[in-house]
Formats: C-alpha cells, structure tokens, sequence
C-alpha cells in the first residue's frame, strides 16, 4: 500500500510539469528597438524605452517576460503578439553616456533571480533568455555660449568700430 | 527809395545750406528708408525669437515701427550735420587737390570759379561721407540698444511690454544721444 502510494506520487510528480502552464521561450529570436533621451535642455531627467520583438522557436506565444534594470527587476509591458516594452528614467547624471545591458528573464528566470537576491547576491549568475544592449550617447546640455551673448558681442564690436571712427573724425 | 533785391551768390547758398539742418528731399528719402528697414529688424526678432503673433500684435508692430523710424531719422540728420563740418575740414585738402588737378589747364576760368568749384566739391564729399557714416553709425547704435533691452534688460517682461519698451527706449537714446555736439 505504502509502495503504491509512493508510486503513485513519483508519477504525478513526473506528470506534473507537462500540465503546468509556465512559458519558456527556447531559442528566441529577437529584434529590438532603443529609443535614450538626446538632449536634456527640454526635459528634466533622461528616459530609455526598449522595444523587442521576440519569436521563439518553440512557437510559445503566451511569454511573460522581466526586465533587469540597473539591478531592478520590472515587468515587461506586452504591446502586441511578441511584442515587449520596457521603459525607465532617472536623472541626467545618473544615466550618463555609455552601454547599458538589459537582461530579460521568463518567469522561472525572475524567481531564480530574486532567489539570489534573497540570499544576498546581485543574481547575475542567472542567465537570461536573452540581453538588450541599450547604447546611450548622451545628452546635449545647450551649446557652452548663449546665442544672444554672441549677438550682443558681435554688436558691440561694430559699434565699438564705428565708435572709433566717429571720434576720429570729431577730432 | 526803391528797396534792392540781392540775389544770392553761389557761396552764399552753400553757406546757407551748410549751416542748416534742413537736408535734401533725396536724403531725406535716404534717411527714411533706412530708419524703416532698420526699424523693422526688431520685428523679426520679436516674432522669431519671442514667439510674438504678428497678426495678433499687427497694429503694435505697425505703431512702433513708425515711431521708431521718425525718432531713427531724426537722429541720422542730427549725426549728419554734425559730422558734415568736421569731415568737410578732414577732406577738404584731398578735395582741392583734386579739383585743382582737373582744372588747372583751364586758362578761362577765373580763381573765384575755382574756389567756387572746390567749395561746392567739398560740400558734396561732406555730405554724402556724412550721410552714410551717419546711417552706419546710428543702426549700429540702434542694433545695441535693442539686443541689450530685449535680451537682458526687459528679458523678463511680458513679449509685448518687451517690445515696446525695447523699441520706445532704443529709438528714444539714439535721438537723445544724437543732440550731443561731441
């Protein structure tokens, strides 16, 4: 009885995976478009959005996907069949010019991370299904001179020239 | 006794129209239109750069330009007289000079012609050298004067107080600062 019971539970066990609804994609192929803020003189803090069209050579549709952040795990908003978006922002100095890789985990993938997490590590031994590189270049702060500072030194200099001139002739 | 009707030498009329701040209907054309594209540069700027409606702000525009350009002209023909006799002074030996050379085989005219000549030369050199230092001299003047009120000034005013105020005061110290004899 004892055997057959035991039994019984290693079979379930086996079975079990094959019911569970958890989507993995295998082989992912992936097509992403970045957009980082460029220039920081109309707007107060520098914004990245990753755009990523993922296809899995499983056919799995149903994905639910995490996004690793500067070391935050968010969730990844589905904007069409395959279609993911992740977006984030920070000040101007605290996202500067430079190479951001953004990891993208499965479900199984964000539990295992914050697993780590728990424990104390940064859970970069994970690895993920697959990484964005995001590449920033920066954000233009305004040129160094103000355009009505080289205008006003440019008309100054002309009068001045005429200035001279005109005490010139008065003498 | 019958009163004696003196008509004016030649000398006597460039002498009148030397001292007077009376100007030709030539340069007086001169003056007004230059003192118009001058006074229309602030409108550009103000519609461009300080985001101003034209046709919303149109009879602003359209009042101060005016003033602007009479208060312009006014100070070119103030500049120009001033300066017309100090420049006549300054080139008057290069003027004789070169008056003389041209008629100088000329056996017919007397000494009085020639005099007559270079004084007439050197009144046309004056005024036309005073006219456009005058015209130069007064917009870049003017330019100054509505960069800094604008830009720094007024900078943060309401666009149409900005404007006028600009306009009003720029036009204002160049016909002011024109008066001056120095």
């Amino acid at each position: 009885m004892a055997t057959s019971t035991k039994i019984l539970a290693l079979a379930v066990l086996a079975v079990l995976p094959l019911l569970m609804n958890a989507s993995t994609c295998i082989g992912p192929q992936v097509t992403s478009n970045v957009y980082t803020t460029s220039e920081a003189s109309m707007s107060i803090s520098t914004v990245f959005v990753v755009e990523v069209a993922v296809k899995c050579n499983n056919g799995e549709k149903d994905l639910l996907l995490f996004a690793d952040v500067n070391g935050h795990m968010v969730p990844a908003t589905q904007s069409g069949t395959g279609k993911f978006q992740v977006s984030w922002s920070d000040e101007h100095k605290k996202l500067p010019a430079g190479t951001y890789g953004v990891r993208f985990f499965d479900e199984e993938g964000y539990n295992a991370v914050r697993k780590e997490k728990r424990s104390g590590t940064d859970g970069s031994t994970v690895t993920p299904i697959f990484t964005v590189n995001v590449k920033h270049s920066g954000t233009w702060t305004g040129p160094y001179v103000q355009t009505e500072f080289v205008a006003t030194c440019v008309a100054l200099l002309v009068w001045y020239m005429a200035y001279r001139s005109k005490s010139f002739l008065m003498s | 006794m019958a009163s004696r009707k003196q008509k004016l030498t030649k000398e006597e009329e460039l002498l009148l129209q030397d001292f007077s701040r009376n100007v030709s209907t030539k340069s007086s054309a001169l003056f007004y239109g230059n003192s118009l594209i001058v006074s229309a540069i602030p409108l550009w700027l103000f519609w461009r750069i300080h985001q101003m409606d034209p046709y919303q702000s149109g009879i602003l525009f359209a009042i101060m330009t005016a003033i602007s350009t009479y208060l312009v002209s006014y100070a070119y023909r103030n500049v120009k007289f001033v300066l017309k006799h100090k420049v006549a002074v300054k080139r008057e030996e290069a003027v004789t000079r070169e008056v003389m050379k041209k008629v100088a085989d000329d056996k017919k005219m007397s000494k009085k012609e020639k005099d007559e000549r270079i004084l007439w030369k050197k009144n046309e050199v004056a005024d036309y050298e005073a006219t456009t230092f005058s015209i130069f001299y007064n917009n870049a003047l003017y330019l100054v004067l509505i960069i800094l009120a604008s830009f720094y000034v007024l900078r943060s005013l309401n666009p149409n107080v900005n404007y006028v105020l600009s306009v009003a005061s720029a036009s204002g110290l160049l016909a002011l600062f024109s008066t001056s004899t120095k």
